[in-house]
């Protein structure tokens, strides 16, 4: 758990959380899992029509190379691969089980501008490290849920601390131990257990702000991404700041920062195709 | 960066694409930020293109204006940096990424 999360701060808001859909649930257990029936997957999805227009969606920009010509779940499965709609199902799932509540402090189009930002950023830099992109593309998208969970189950508290971070100027976790005795980090680790997410996303998870030796490839190349993210400004409040950038896990990525160069442009490309996930 | 629409009579090689040109069944020609050349535009010609969007150069006062408005914001997101020798290095990294773009 991050220093200064308490366990009492962490179930409070972890212990009224509902479930997730059963499409997302089992699009995550595939990670896991080598035998899935991606059939049985496709029809889960397109019980929900929501759902299934975010990810045609993008399934259909320019970055996958088939515009225009995906037209059903069936069909994206097939065009893009199950490997690669996987993280576009869970980002559709959880957009559309957590909608925006009217009134509040938390900015849900923000919040997913930097999640998709940042799984983006991770995708980039996994693939030019010879890793899985679609794994780091979804831990990314998934890194911060814990403040969504935050938003979902305590939105009082929710707006407090976006208050006492705008007020006072401080960083978003310096603001959740203030106010909740726990950070987005570790709620977010315990919602990940509890909704079984895979153990490596579960570490990324709760280390993403500072990974170390034992968190594993997926925390680091996180945690990057997340910081990278900040530094292009996608997602970005108007008082959001770059956080601070780990000496360790950059070098445990072995990550140059002319590899860095070459990849803001394809960053901004697939952005521009990922961010087709949200709006109406 | 301002954007332009013009016609593809009046598109010279040297051009900046501003927005991606699409064909009439919604494929891609020619994705923004490409160059256009002699070879691409009378390729444009046979795909029946008439008009397209191009990136309008900066005069000397608006790049100096830009560049100082990404630095500004920089200073921003940067404000809790200090010294930080990774967080200078990525800084003058996105710096020098949103410059050449002008």
């Amino acid at each position: 758990m991050n220093n200064g999360s308490t366990m009492e701060g962490v179930l409070a808001c972890v212990g009224q959380l509902p479930p997730l859909s059963a499409a997302v649930v089992e699009v995550l257990a595939s990670f896991e899992r080598k035998d899935v029936d991606a059939d049985e997957i496709a029809r889960k999805i397109s019980l929900d029509q929501g759902m299934v227009t975010r990810i045609l969606r993008v399934a259909n920009s320019a970055f996958y190379g088939f515009s225009g010509k995906v037209g059903t779940m069936h069909e994206a499965i097939v065009l893009l691969g199950f490997h690669n709609i996987r993280s576009l199902v869970v980002a559709a799932g959880l957009i559309r089980q957590f909608p925006p509540r009217e009134h509040g402090q938390f900015d849900h189009n923000l919040f997913w501008r930097h999640n998709i930002g940042a799984g983006v950023c991770a995708r980039v830099l996994a693939s030019r490290l010879g890793k899985d992109g679609e794994l780091a593309f979804t831990a990314g998208l998934l890194h911060d849920v814990g403040r969504l969970v935050v938003e979902v189950v305590c939105p009082v508290k929710s707006d407090a601390v976006a208050l006492h971070s705008a007020d006072h100027d401080t960083t978003l976790l310096e603001a959740e131990h203030a106010i909740l005795g726990a950070d987005h980090a570790a709620i977010g680790f315990g919602a990940a257990k509890r909704w079984n997410f895979p153990a490596a996303i579960q570490l990324a998870i709760r280390d993403h702000h500072q990974p170390g030796q034992e968190s594993g490839f997926l925390a680091d190349v996180v945690h990057v991404a997340s910081v990278l993210c900040h530094a292009l400004d996608i997602g970005n409040t108007a008082n959001d700041c770059v956080p601070p950038l780990s000496p360790d896990a950059w070098q445990r990525l072995g990550l140059h920062w002319e590899a860095i160069k070459y990849c803001l442009p394809e960053i901004e490309r697939q952005n521009a195709a990922a961010s087709l996930m949200l709006g109406d | 960066m301002e954007h332009k629409l013009i016609s593809l009579a009046d598109a010279r090689p040297g051009m900046r694409i501003a927005a991606d040109v699409c064909g009439p069944s919604g494929d891609v020609l020619l994705a923004a930020g490409a160059v256009l050349s002699g070879v691409t535009l009378s390729a444009l010609a046979r795909r029946g293109i008439s008009q397209l969007e191009v990136v309008e150069p900066l005069s000397p006062e608006e790049r100096v204006a830009r560049i100082a408005a990404i630095d500004q914001r920089l200073d921003v997101l940067f404000r809790h940096a200090g010294n930080d020798p990774l967080l200078r290095k990525l800084r003058g990294v996105v710096r020098g990424y949103r410059v050449e773009k002008l």
